[in-house]
């Protein structure tokens, strides 16, 4: 079991993808009279192949005769035939399957089962992750970050109609456990903080359409990145300009500037809270700290040429595995 | 010293003042003559205000039309270079503009005459665009949020705005050019500032002042914003508690409404008349996801878990460009309507392409080579690395890209790429320096194409052309 566990979880995070599911009326589910039968693969997608077999303890299926009827049309018969495969449909169309048993000696069962697939995907996003203004990347999560997941079903009915995401129920799970607190109607989303232990995180939910029949779930791993300090310049005239990075240094030419340190994914938010420190050194003699701490403004005393190396170093009071560390190299023309 | 040797010397120096002045007239404003290399030397000297063919203080563009060729017969004879740059200034936006026609206070009569009647027609100056019959392209500077016109060949640059915004970093132009949105980030640097407005031209364009701008400041913080495909209305997302509101607001100020709500943030849109599409921020080794967002907010999934996905989708909706990234390679894809995708034979990144008006033909921006070791796209957008592009054609139903150009391989980054009306620009900001580009994608054009009769210079238009 426990192996079982690890492998699943390994071609989660191999694939590192939100799964995509399906909704499945309960008819499908659990015995029916003398019957069960099994969906495999559990969870079929949209246009995916699935098999159904019949189970039971009571009859003897091996001798019985067996139809199977597909939206209507009967597609497979005989004796023993326990097994039936089809494909599903789109998202929101559903497949009948009819099954007919009729055991030796013995009345007929008949059941019906109705499928229709549907998805669900999980998004996830770093809500105390630093940005700059007007940076379209994602904001990637680190150590101990607060992740925010969203569940984005995609749940349609035989007309083709979308669901409404709202009215619709939300059990969440957190690396396979059930967090009952957070699970609810209309809780579409799910907070929690990457534990300092953990790297990665698999987080899952069942969107249950309210007052039953149609359903979706999905679930994703997510993982912690490393935080980085990019450079920039900055001036009152521009601004900080976060399209043109000077890591690999920059030529002076001027008598002023100021670099701008930006703490990519750095946690929090705010770049300036008063639990980030940010340590400066030139040329390794550090220095008062600067206000705004992440800017460093330059005066040039002489027009002498070389280089002039700046470290940066910023750490979080708060989260003690964060620390960023990036230097850059001023050429002094 | 004597007085015949002092008129020699006066003499000398009315000379030396003469030739100076025929030199700086009538061979450096000659944007066809050879002095251009000239100009754009002196230019980078004087980034701001000081371009010879403008006035300073004034919107008239004061360049005499006589100088606009040097040659009798009105053709110029220097070879065509179908790549152009507009403006050596740094610009944050961009679009192709049809201004608000200037309508003289005595309009210009002027007569056609045939073997039997003489018709009266009104010409309208329309800026710049009566000089050359060029599409005119409006930019707005980086730093100063100054607004300047110029000519898809970038003959005629004219100051339109005086009105100064320090630190702005972003405009979207609406209306045809003549709204205008303004974004910059304040002096804490993490608070975004958004401002809409109106470009007003002066009442007397013989009063030699600028237009203005009036208007008013949006919410702050708005994440993304996006143009409407009639540029007469505009999206953007803004922050509300346990998430963000998708609304939209027509250019004018009025009719706010609302285009979704969402628990997830990280959102750009993109608007074409095919629909509104949300996608997920981007990044290296990180599924992303682009819904369709219908017309009652919900969001229906178009593709997903596509590692570093971003997208550009077509203007009839019925295609979807977008990209899958995997550490320093990209892949480049179209999806049709019926589901089917298409691997790009260039790769690069859609929001480096722009499709054509009927969705069937794209240009792409392709980066010769992509830096190794790099993940895409966060190092690029970072700044960390710069692309030097070239740019193709792309068969929309096969993917086959063939090279319009390789824009002499120039350190060209393209960003904003858009096209005129008539499909024959493709105007673009190189974001290596910010500077606006033009590529003439007209084949077999030569020097005539842009040549403007001496004896005509402002050539008869209707208004709204």
């Amino acid at each position: 079991m426990k192996y079982g566990a690890v492998a699943l979880l390994l071609l989660v995070l191999f694939f590192g993808v939100a799964k995509t599911t399906y909704a499945i009326t309960p008819s499908v589910y659990g015995s029916m009279n003398d019957l069960s039968v099994g969906v495999y693969p559990e969870n079929p997608q949209a246009n995916q192949e699935v098999t159904l077999k019949i189970q039971s303890f009571l009859i003897n299926l091996a001798s019985a005769d067996i139809s199977w009827s597909l939206d209507g049309k009967k597609v497979q018969t005989g004796v023993g035939m326990i097994v039936f495969k089809f494909t599903t449909k789109d998202i929101g169309q559903s497949t009948t399957i009819d099954l007919t048993v009729l055991p030796v000696g013995s009345s007929p069962i008949t059941k019906t089962i109705t499928i229709t697939p549907s998805s669900l995907d999980i998004l996830w996003e770093a809500i105390d992750s630093a940005t700059p203004p007007f940076y379209k990347g994602k904001a990637l999560p680190t150590t101990e970050a607060n992740l925010k997941f969203v569940a984005m079903p995609n749940i349609k009915n035989n007309s083709g109609a979308l669901m409404n995401k709202a009215d619709m129920i939300y059990n969440w799970t957190n690396n396979y456990a059930v967090d009952q607190n957070n699970s609810g109607y209309g809780k579409d989303s799910y907070i929690f903080q990457m534990p300092i232990t953990d790297d990665h995180e698999t987080v899952g939910v069942t969107a249950l359409l309210r007052g039953g029949g149609l359903s979706a779930e999905g679930q994703v791993s997510t993982k912690v990145f490393d935080p980085k300090i990019v450079w920039y310049l900055t001036s009152p005239l521009y601004g900080p300009q976060f399209e043109h990075s000077i890591d690999q240094g920059f030529d002076v030419t001027s008598n002023d500037l100021s670099v701008f340190a930006e703490p990519y994914y750095a946690s929090p938010k705010d770049i300036l809270a008063s639990n980030l420190s940010y340590t400066w050194t030139l040329n390794n003699q550090t220095f008062d700290a600067q206000t705004p701490a992440n800017i460093l403004s330059l005066h040039r005393d002489s027009m002498n040429k070389g280089d002039a190396i700046i470290n940066l170093v910023i750490e979080n009071s708060q989260k003690y595995l964060q620390e960023l560390k990036s230097s850059l190299t001023l050429h002094l023309q | 010293m004597s007085t015949k040797i002092k008129k020699l010397l006066l003499i000398l120096v009315i000379g030396v003042i003469v030739v100076g002045c025929y030199w700086f007239f009538f061979v450096m404003n000659n944007p066809n003559g050879g002095g251009n290399n000239t100009i754009n030397s002196l230019k980078s000297l004087f980034p701001y205000g000081l371009n010879s063919n403008s006035t300073t203080g004034n919107n008239i563009v004061t360049t005499n039309s006589n100088s606009v060729s040097t040659s009798g017969s009105g053709t110029s004879t220097t070879p065509y270079d179908s790549l152009v740059q507009l403006s050596q200034r740094p610009v944050i936006g961009l679009t192709i503009a049809t201004p608000v026609p200037y309508t003289l206070a005595s309009p210009v009569s002027s007569t056609t005459t045939s073997a039997t009647s003489v018709t009266p027609v009104v010409a309208y100056r329309s800026s710049i665009f009566d000089k050359t019959n060029l599409p005119v392209v409006r930019f707005a500077e980086h730093g100063t949020g100054y607004i300047y016109d110029v000519d898809a060949r970038g003959q005629y640059e004219t100051k339109q705005t005086g009105t100064t915004i320090v630190r702005v970093a972003q405009a979207y132009f609406g209306d045809n050019g003549n709204s205008v949105i303004f974004r910059y980030v304040k002096n804490d640097n993490s608070t975004i500032e958004t401002y809409l407005g109106k470009i007003v031209p002066p009442a007397d364009i013989n009063s030699g002042q600028f237009a203005t701008i009036s208007g008013s400041f949006l919410p702050e913080n708005i994440s993304d914003l996006v143009m409407a495909p009639d540029g007469k209305s505009f999206g953007y997302i803004f922050p509300v508690i346990g998430g963000v509101s998708g609304l939209a607001l027509n250019t004018d100020g009025t009719n706010k409404r609302q285009l979704f709500s969402s628990s997830f943030d990280e959102w750009l849109l993109d608007w074409k008349s095919g629909g509104l599409t949300a996608t997920t921020k981007a990044a290296d080794g990180v599924p992303g996801f682009v819904y369709l967002v219908q017309p009652a907010g919900a969001f229906q999934k178009i593709i997903g878990n596509v590692d570093g996905l971003t997208t550009n989708i077509s203007p009839d909706g019925s295609s979807l460009l977008y990209d899958s990234s995997d550490g320093d390679k990209i892949n480049t894809f179209i999806r049709h309507a019926n589901g089917d995708s298409i691997k790009l034979t260039v790769s690069t990144l859609p929001e480096k392409c722009v499709w054509g008006k009927s969705s069937n033909v794209l240009y792409c921006a392709v980066p010769t080579f992509l830096p190794a070791s790099t993940s895409y796209p966060d190092d690029w957008y970072q700044g960390v690395v710069h692309f030097q592009d070239q740019i193709w054609r792309v068969n929309v139903n096969t993917g086959v890209a063939v090279m319009v150009s390789d824009l002499d391989s120039k350190n060209i980054d393209v960003v904003n790429p858009i096209l005129d009306s008539k499909e024959n620009f493709l105007i673009f900001r190189n974001q290596n320096d910010d500077t606006p580009w033009s590529l003439d994608l007209r084949p077999n054009v030569s020097s005539s194409a842009t040549t403007v009769p001496i004896s005509s210079p402002f050539p008869l238009l209707n208004v709204g052309q």
